[in-house]
This record gives structure tokens, sequence and C-alpha cells, in this order.
């Protein structure tokens, strides 16, 4: 009988699942076994079931610049993702360290700016940013809590050592496909599970519900907490969905908010509604037209204020995109050690300041083996990469660099791991590696908590190193064991 | 207690999925009695007609011009440029559902997300392959999506709203379907057989002939047949039915209400349902059936309304929905989409 791994070569690189061709890990031993006894055809189904499953749910994300507005499931592989218990420790404790220096960073910033009176950061790499929201100094959210969800990206290189790549400070998005993932991998495969050992992620909304109501400025026994969408558009939406309806809380968007006498009311029915806690999945410059972008329709004229009043709390806090801006990235191990007087569990992936003049140089010279990034982006926009780029691309960013080093870093390229994935060989399944990054997700409250796992993305084109769901990316449940096999 | 855009969005799926299921029945209605037909010239006055009674003649000539079996259905049925084809209105129910998915049942959601992949995936070969099967598919389809939001759905202001949409659409469709010249002049018979089909299009446009048939026996007679779909207690379908039906709807909400603009809802429900209640045949004529039409269609429009500024609408604040969307698409956010490359 054929099965999964007989023709399986494990390439060069860290591949998750394999220590070498045959080998598995110690933590995918049983999974191995298990699948080997799996009939291809058998899985072959089980694809095509998942993917019905998800578009039959409408989970899926809307193809910008797409006239035809089409909608696109975020494919699915049906090999999980494994990280045993120690080492599920190690991003543990990393992340909640991370966080809580950022955390602290924003307190800092929107407060006494200790840490640029010292001269640890520079302030004008922090006033320059577009996310800074200078007219916030002096501003301190409820329970001086910024960052109640943030979604940290991590990669591993050859030798399999956690980096981070980008810290998502603002509205990170992705925790839905953990948790629809795991619900399509229990349906798909209820046997597989027996034995395994595998943590569950389904608690993440009861702590998310948990940690909004605890920020609530209004003493009442069951704040009314929403979530603020940007509406049906935004290719997120099926997310914010999701989320209010695990959380029981109203989805509204801007319109169905109103401001009076600095307080946040919902337009109901039945009259005006106040609200005490905004879990937003808007953006910044889209939350107030008093304030920012004076064309937002999706906001909610007067917000700004009621916040600042203290009569809303949201989450996150307003500002956060200061902390993940791509220059300030640099200095995250510096404020590590700046506010907790610690030393960094998971490092950076160096980085090029195209400010200093030192780095600009080494960029300019080295475009065709660097990584270009535009600092204020997200989503992969404004990127140049390097090893496949055209001498005329090069040439743009050299002068977009030139024009503006503030808003630029590169980084080398780090090849990520790779894991097996289910590939379509013409009629028939092969399994062939592609590489993964990490999302866990991290939320703060009461105290800081981290989603068990996160959402493993991949790079579903071979040799890809982009897992961008419009370029053929896609995502596998991930596992993070109670031990270590 | 509810979001007013919830509200609406319930409204607006009610209405839509009746006005769909009235397109699909109407359409296949039309299509079946044309095959029976010999002349050229009928079938393209009965399309005229058809296109003329449901206000879409306009835009049927800008897209088309030529009147043709292929183009009419074509157009009340795949097309993406009339936003009352079975498409759009299914794609206009599932835009809906889309945005108050948190507060449908998942039975109701994942039954419309299916029902709008399934219509979208429909070519024009499906059609002309087999057009009864697609317009039987859409009609059971609303019938079976009805059951479903009814049997899985809390019992809610949602569902009043739903209904509420959906029967405001019922009774101004039988008003419409009657507004044709057969219907209005005192004839006592019909005796051309296009008279006949007439009745029995309209009777089965509106799924009356077998409930009609149990009342008046075969005899198609067109007074008996207005009567019928104006005035009949029982027959859900009927205007009065329907008015009826929406004022009871409407008081339930009554507790709720602060606003002066629902309590004028109220009344003007109130009111149409007493002139079903209580009008004659004798009145309608002595007034005009055509104009006895047209003031109910009107009163249905002013109600509409009226239950968009009483209950949609707490605020004036509205901004263009085009707008919105664009920037909706614009608001960056840190997707799981990302490129992870570095």
């Amino acid at each position: 009988m054929k099965t999964l791994f007989d023709r399986y070569l494990v390439k060069p690189g860290f591949d998750e699942m394999f220590a070498a061709q045959d080998v598995p890990r110690k933590h995918y031993r049983r999974l191995v076994e298990r699948l080997q006894k799996f009939p291809l055809k058998d899985l072959n189904l089980k694809r095509r079931q998942a993917d019905e499953a998800f578009l039959r749910q409408g989970i899926t994300f809307t193809v910008y610049g797409d006239s035809q507005q089409t909608e696109k499931i975020f494919p699915f592989d049906l090999l999980p993702r494994i990280i045993p218990n120690t080492e599920w420790h190690i991003i543990n404790d990393g992340l909640r360290q991370r966080i809580r220096a950022l955390n602290m960073f924003l307190l800092d910033i929107y407060g006494p700016q200790k840490i640029l009176k010292d001269q640890v950061i520079p302030r004008d790499l922090v006033e320059s940013s577009i996310h800074f929201q200078k007219d916030l100094v002096g501003f301190r959210p409820p329970k001086d809590i910024f960052i109640h969800i943030g979604g940290i990206d991590l990669i591993r290189d050859h030798d399999g050592t956690y980096y981070v790549l980008e810290d998502n400070l603002r509205t990170p998005s992705g925790v839905s496909y953990v948790l629809e993932n795991r619900i399509v991998m229990k349906q798909l495969f209820p046997n597989l599970f027996a034995d395994m050992q595998v943590r569950p992620v389904d608690s993440y909304p009861t702590h998310l519900l948990e940690n909004l109501k605890y920020l609530s400025p209004n003493p009442r026994e069951n704040p009314a907490v929403v979530l603020l969408t940007p509406g049906v558009f935004n290719s997120a939406y099926f997310e914010h969905c999701f989320l209010s309806l695990q959380m029981g809380i109203p989805l509204v968007e801007g319109r169905d908010l109103v401001v009076e006498s600095d307080k946040v009311f919902m337009k109901t029915t039945q009259g005006l509604e106040q609200v005490d806690v905004i879990y937003r999945r808007v953006d910044d410059s889209f939350l107030d037209p008093e304030v920012f972008n004076p064309d937002s329709v999706l906001g909610v004229p007067g917000l700004m204020r009621a916040y600042r009043a203290g009569n809303v709390a949201m989450a996150n806090g307003v500002g956060t995109g200061i902390a993940d801006d791509k220059a300030v990235y640099v200095y995250v191990p510096k404020m590590i050690e700046y506010y907790l007087r610690e030393t960094p569990i998971l490092n950076n992936v160096p980085t090029y300041l195209c400010q200093n003049d030192k780095d600009q140089d080494y960029v300019l010279d080295h475009l065709s083996s660097l990584v270009v990034k535009a600092v204020a982006e997200s989503g992969g926009y404004g990127m140049l990469m390097g090893p496949w780029s055209t001498t005329k691309q090069q040439e743009e960013f050299r002068q977009k660099i030139l024009a503006h080093p503030r808003s630029y870093i590169a980084q080398p390229v780090v090849s990520l791991s790779h894991h097996p994935c289910v590939i379509a060989n013409n009629q028939d399944l092969k399994l062939d590696s592609r590489h993964v990054d990490l999302r866990p997700f991290v939320l703060w409250g009461e105290e800081i908590s981290v989603s068990l796992g996160g959402l493993t993305r991949v790079a579903l084109r071979e040799g890809s190193l982009v897992v961008n769901s419009s370029q053929g990316g896609g995502s596998k449940d991930t596992w993070v064991l109670y031990g270590e096999e | 207690m509810m979001l007013s855009r919830t509200a609406e969005s319930f409204f607006w799926i009610g209405r839509y999925i009746e006005r769909a299921e009235y397109t699909a029945r109407f359409t296949t209605v039309h299509y079946h009695l044309l095959t029976e037909i010999a002349k050229w010239d009928d079938q393209v006055d009965t399309w005229r007609q058809y296109l003329e009674g449901t206000g879409e003649g306009p835009l049927y000539q800008e897209l088309y011009g030529n009147i043709s079996t292929h183009s009419v259905l074509e157009f009340f049925t795949l097309s993406r440029d009339n936003p009352n084809s079975l498409f759009s209105l299914i794609a206009a129910v599932r835009a809906n559902a889309r945005g108050i998915q948190d507060q449908l049942s998942s039975e109701v959601w994942h039954f419309i997300n299916d029902f709008y992949l399934g219509i979208k995936e429909k070519t024009n070969q499906d059609l002309w392959s087999d057009t009864h099967d697609l317009l039987d598919h859409v009609l059971n389809t609303c019938y079976t999506l009805d059951g479903v939001v009814g049997s899985t759905m809390i019992h809610d202001e949602g569902w009043n709203f739903y209904r509420l949409g959906k029967n405001i659409e019922r009774g101004g469709r039988t008003a419409r379907l009657m507004d044709i010249p057969i219907f209005s002049r005192p004839i006592v018979e019909p005796r051309i057989i296009s008279d006949y089909h007439q009745c029995l299009a309209v009777l089965k446009s509106a799924s009356a002939f077998e409930a009609y048939r149990k009342f008046y026996s075969a005899q198609l007679v067109p007074k008996k047949i207005v009567q019928f779909l104006l005035f009949h207690n029982k027959f859900p379908r009927s205007v009065r039915f329907t008015t009826t039906l929406n004022s009871k709807l409407l008081e339930r909400m009554v507790g709720s209400t602060r606003r002066s603009e629902t309590r004028q809802a109220i009344r003007v429900a109130g009111a149409l349902a007493a002139d079903l209640e209580f009008g004659s045949l004798e009145e309608v004529y002595d007034m005009g059936l055509s104009d006895f039409l047209g003031q109910v269609l009107q009163q249905l429009d002013q109600l509409t309304n009226l239950l968009a500024q009483g209950f949609f609408r707490t605020a004036a604040y509205s901004p263009d929905p085009k707008a919105v969307e664009k920037a909706s698409r614009h608001t960056q956010h840190q997707s799981a989409d990302a490129n992870i490359t570095s």
C-alpha cells in the first residue's frame, strides 16, 4: 500500500517534522505512525471535505483590487504542525517578556518619555513615525494597558532557532483560523486526536471577553462590549463575525455608533444604548473623522473625545502602531533590557536601519541580496525581495531609500523552516515541504495569556517564502503538546 | 434590543427573498404558458405585458432592446445588470446576511451562503438546458429558506422585521399582479384564449390557482379572482391577509417604541388593514381597480419609509454606502495574509 511518507524527500534547511530522511522528530513520531496507515486516496477526500466546509461556512477572505469581489478560502493543509511542551515554554516566556516591554514602551512614550531622554532610542525615530499619536502624550489608557491583543510573527532559521520577525500590535488578525482549523481538523480526523496529547485552543474567545470586560471604565455588572468592524468589504470580516459570535457581543460598524456628551452609544430599534468597551478592528486613522482622517466614514465622529474623557475603553489602545513600526522594531531588544533588566528570550532578525548612514551604505550596496521593507506598512506591501527582484525594481528602491531613509529597513533573507504539506500533483497527491511561520496571539487583561500555538501559515507555492493568501498562502492546525512527544 | 442596522437587514432579507420567490414563480408560469403558444406575436406580447407588469420594461429595453424569450429569461434570472434578477436578489440577501452573520443562526447563514454560491455558478448554458429546473430550484429554495429561518431563529425582533419585510413585499406583489387591463374592464367572463391564460397566469403567479379553485371551482372569472386576491382572509398571499399581518406585527412592537415615526407606522399599517378588512369589491370598482391598487402600493411604500425612519436609523448620520465600501477595503489591518518573508 502506498503511504503518505513513501516518497517524501527531506530538503535542506530546517524540516519541522523530520530530523533526517525517514527519521521523524520525537514529537512527530506518533503522528507519522498513525498517518502511515492512512491511504492517500482517503486523504484526498478529506481535503475536499475541508475545502467545502470552509467555503460553505463563508470562512473566506476578500481579494482586494478585484472588481468581482472574489472571496477565497484560506487554503488549509491537513498535516498539523506540532510544538512540544518545552519548546512552547520558551516561546511563551519570550512573548510575555516582549509584550510587557512593548507595553511599557508605549506607556513611556505617551508619558514621561524616559527612554528618549536617556537616549536609548533616538527621539526623532519615534516622533517621525506616522503611527505616533503625539496628541495622546499624557494620556493613560484604562488599566495602563495599550496592547490587549498582539500577534507576534515568529520564524525559524536553518538550525530551528526562533526569531521574531514582526510585532503586530494594532489590529492583528488570524485567530479565527486557529480556532476554525482545529474544529475542522477534529471533524475530519476524530481518531487522530486520541492519545496525541494535544492542548485545546478554544478558550481564546472567553479569555478575550473577560479581558475586554475588565477594561470597562463604568462600574456595571455586565459592561456593554462591542466589536467594531470596518464592514463586510474588509478582508478580515469573517473573523470579526466569528469573534463577536463566539463572545456573544454585538458586531457594530461605525454608522451604528454615535457619540453624545462624550459617551458612546449604539443605535438600536429601541433608542440609544451606552457602550463601555470597544474591541476595534478599525485602524487608528479611520476611528474618528473629527481627529484623524476627515473623510473616514468607517469611524465615529467624537469617538476620541469619549476615549480621552475615559468614558469608553478601546482595545487595542490608540497609538500602538508606534511600537510595531518596523524601524522601532530594531530597538525592542534594548527596550527589554531597559525596562525589564532582562535578556531577550526571543531574538530579532538582524535589521539595517536605512536612516543610519552606515546601514544605508550597506543596504544600497547589497540590494540584490536583502529584503527591504517600508516601515509603516503591513501586510507585505511596499517590499523588495532582493534575490528575486529585477535591477529596475532595485533602482526604484534605491531612489526611495535615498529620498526617505527613515521609511525603510532591510533584513537578510532568512530561509524559513519548512514542513511537509499535502500537495495536489495532477490527479495525485504527494507530500512536499513548504515554508512556514507562526503567529501566536498574546492577550492582556488582568494577566497575560498566550494562545496555545497560534496560526501556522504556509507558503504553498513551491520554494516561496511568501505566505500571503493572495499568493498561494495557506494555514495549518498547530498543536502544542502537553508533553514532549 | 437590536441594532438598527440589524433590524434593517432582517427586513430586507425578508423582502428580497419574497421578491425572488415571486420572480421565480412568475417567470416559471409565463415560461410554461408560452410553451403552448404557437404564434410568435403572442409570445412577444406576453413577455411585453410581463415586463410592464413588473415595472422592469425600461431597464430591459435599455439592456436588450428587442424582446425574445431567451433575453427575457436571462434578464430575470442570471443577469448581473438587473438589480431585480434572481441572481442579484439572492446576492443582496446574502450581502445583508453577511453583514449580520453574528445575528443569524448558523443554519440560516449556511443555507443562504449555499444558495448564493449555487446560483453564482449557474451559466446561461444551465439556463437554456433546463430552464424549468433552475427556476424550480430557486422557488423551492426560497420556500425552504423561510422554513429554516422560522424553525432555527429566535422569534424576537429580528424575526418580526424579517416577516414585516416579507409581508410588505408579498402584499405589494399580489397587488401589482392584478393591475392589468382584463381585471379593470368589467367583463364577466374571458372569451379569448389569451384572456383565459392571463387569468391563469395571475393566479398561478400568486400560487393561488389551487386555492381559488377550492372556493370558486375552475371557472376563471376576473372579478372573482380580484375578490379572492384582494380580500380573502385565509389565503396567505391575499392583500388583506398581508396587511392584517403587518398590522399585528407592528402592534407587537408598540410596547417598545418611543418615537413618533414608529407610532405613525403603526397607524398607517392599521389603517391599511382596516381598508381591506372592511372594504368591498363594489367600492374598489367604484374607485377604479387600478387606482385602488395604486393607493395600496403607495401606503406600503409609506410604511417602509416610516419603518426606515422609526426603527432603522435612530439618528440622521448615515454615510454613503459606496464610500463605506471604498474606505473599508483600504483600511489597513494586520492581516494574517501578510507576507512573512524577511
